[in-house]
């Protein structure tokens, strides 16, 4: 018995090693191509790896942040917290958890891990989605930057206001129609919450709490840079700019810009305002839309929730959005 | 290590904090985020470092677990972005990126956020120089007219839309980070197939008015190597 259990592991490393060899020494390898061939100088190649760096760079740290944070309310807060706040109608909690995000000064990365963890712990999903909506577009440095960028065009205060009320707006609607499920039909299950040992001291299941999160979003977050960059490097801005007047179509374009882009809401207002021939209704969509759904988003809400979630989204988003800011264009435009 | 999970993501969160580290202190981290953002290098050096020192501390003492090909593949695919700098790590964002980001009916439209009027000694520059173009009323304010002497630099573009003898010094405004760069041009007079894209140039000349667009017309014109820090703020 005892020979059997050494043995084991033995016979299994002659199938496994190589292909572990093979990733590491192709990564290498790719490196060395593109450092001594012209490849690594080319417009496309610098482009791409710029952009695709830059998008992951600034969203890690929000990512770690989320993770923290969830990791807390994993280990720390303790059930009869929860218990205490499902217990509470679902018509309080939504626009109470939305209203939430005024105060959660992170990006679209931090919400996601957060709001999965409350949801898992016994929030309303409804809840926890309004939460995850709302704290990109409502959190006070989004805020603040969206007066900024608009205030050279007088419009500081309307875009702010717009901005608020309809990311409000469409959390809590997006919450309602997407969160009347149970969690286990909303979440996907991850390994890590099954082997969850509540017998480990505190202080190793927030370290291990933390990591799993980090590196379970964060690879999510690296594939969905790579698709933004990509299409940032291959389609060209202007192919919209021919029907920026037309104020449906004009703010479905915006929308798709914003999901190409896949930029951090904290600074999506000083690139909102640089387009100049989209009506300000179209602007505000890209403003809403944008911190809501786009490429990045949509690999790590893909991880998050079960199938289909993005198009269930994209189907309360769109609409919602997009109304919203033909009312905005009608009032202020 | 008798847990070799936490021991590999230990190793990747070290080799983020010392990536974070490396960006603060060589000053790299202007290639690729704007000062609104720089707090989050400091941020993630700091933290990312505590996760892994915790992590690598820990491991030892953890239950024995193997690490499986697919953890370490998902492990590993944190490392991509840091391959890619090894790769390529002089990345800039030039001719290229501007004609992808450009999303106005013109390039010297593109990036119209009114900036502040320049105060005291603060030199006039593409940002003042672009918005100038659009609303009069901001050049006034700004001093911004005919025969002004300037002194920009900024790279080689051609986009469509630029009056006729004239292309683009760029240069790109970012907020965040590169992701969020829009660019902006002032038209300088020269013939077009004069210069390819990209080349760093500085240019010294007044300003003058073509067809409603302040246009560049240089005394002198040096090629340059590209700044440290290229982006304006």
């Amino acid at each position: 018995m005892a020979i059997g259990e050494r043995a084991a592991p033995a016979a299994r490393l002659p199938a496994q090693t190589p292909g572990w060899l093979l990733v590491p020494v192709a990564a290498v390898a790719a490196v060395l191509l593109v450092r001594l061939t012209a490849l690594g100088g080319a417009a496309e190649v610098e482009t791409f790896v710029l952009v695709f760096t830059s998008i992951v760079v600034e969203a890690l740290p929000f990512i770690l942040l989320g993770a923290l944070v969830s990791a807390a309310i994993e280990v720390y807060v303790p059930d009869r917290a929860f218990d205490r706040l499902a217990r509470l109608p679902a018509a309080m909690q939504i626009p109470g958890a939305a209203l939430g995000g005024l105060a959660f000064p992170v990006c679209e990365c931090g919400s996601v891990p957060v709001a999965r963890r409350v949801i898992a712990r016994g929030l309303h999903p409804g809840a926890g989605l309004a939460f995850m909506l709302a704290a990109p577009i409502l959190n006070p440095i989004v805020i603040f930057s969206t007066v900024v960028a608009y205030g050279g065009r007088g419009l500081a205060l309307e875009m702010a206001a717009g901005r608020i009320v309809l990311g409000l707006v469409l959390a809590v609607v997006a919450g309602w129609a997407l969160g009347n499920v149970t969690p286990e039909e909303l979440l996907r299950p991850r390994e890590g919450d099954a082997s969850c040992d509540h017998a480990e001291p505190k202080r190793a299941a927030f370290v291990e709490h933390l990591a799993g999160d980090f590196f379970y979003m964060g690879k999510f977050v690296i594939a969905g840079a790579g698709l933004a960059a990509l299409l940032q490097t291959a389609i060209p801005q202007s192919l919209v700019s021919g029907v920026a007047r037309t104020p449906v179509i004009g703010s479905l374009a915006l929308m798709a810009i914003a999901f190409v882009l896949s930029l951090c809401s904290e600074a999506d207002a000083f690139v909102a305002v640089s387009f100049t021939p989209f009506p300000i209704g179209s602007q505000l969509a890209f403003l809403v839309f944008g911190p809501v759904v786009d490429a990045k988003l949509a690999f790590l809400y893909g991880a998050t929730f079960r199938r289909r979630f993005v198009l269930r989204l994209l189907a309360v988003a769109l609409p919602v959005t997009l109304a919203g800011s033909l009312w905005f264009e009608v009032m202020v435009g | 290590m008798r847990d070799r999970r936490r021991l590999a993501r230990g190793l990747v969160l070290a080799c983020w904090a010392a990536f974070f580290a490396w960006l603060h202190l060589s000053g790299e981290k202007t290639r690729y985020l704007g000062p609104r953002t720089y707090w989050v290098v400091v941020f993630g050096a700091i933290v990312l470092g505590a996760a892994a020192l915790a992590h690598l501390m820990t491991a030892r003492n953890a239950p024995r677990r193997a690490l499986e090909p697919r953890d370490a593949l998902g492990i590993g695919a944190l490392l991509v972005p840091l391959l890619a700098v090894a790769a390529v790590p002089s990345a800039e964002l030039g001719a290229l990126a501007a004609s992808r980001k450009t999303a106005g009916a013109g390039a010297a439209s593109v990036g119209a956020i009114a900036p502040p009027v320049p105060t005291g000694d603060e030199a006039i520059s593409f940002a003042e120089i672009n918005y100038a173009s659009e609303s009069p009323e901001y050049a006034g304010e700004a001093g911004i007219a005919e025969g002004m002497e300037v002194e920009l630099t900024g790279f080689v573009t051609h986009p469509d839309g630029l009056p006729e003898g004239t292309l683009g010094l760029t240069r790109f405004h970012v907020s965040c980070c590169a992701a969020d760069a829009v660019p902006y041009t002032v038209p300088l007079v020269a013939d077009p197939g004069s210069r390819s894209d990209d080349v760093w140039l500085r240019v010294a000349g007044n300003l003058a008015l073509r067809d409603g667009t302040y246009v560049l017309d240089p005394r002198e014109v040096t090629v340059v190597d590209a700044p440290s820090d290229p982006y304006l703020y």
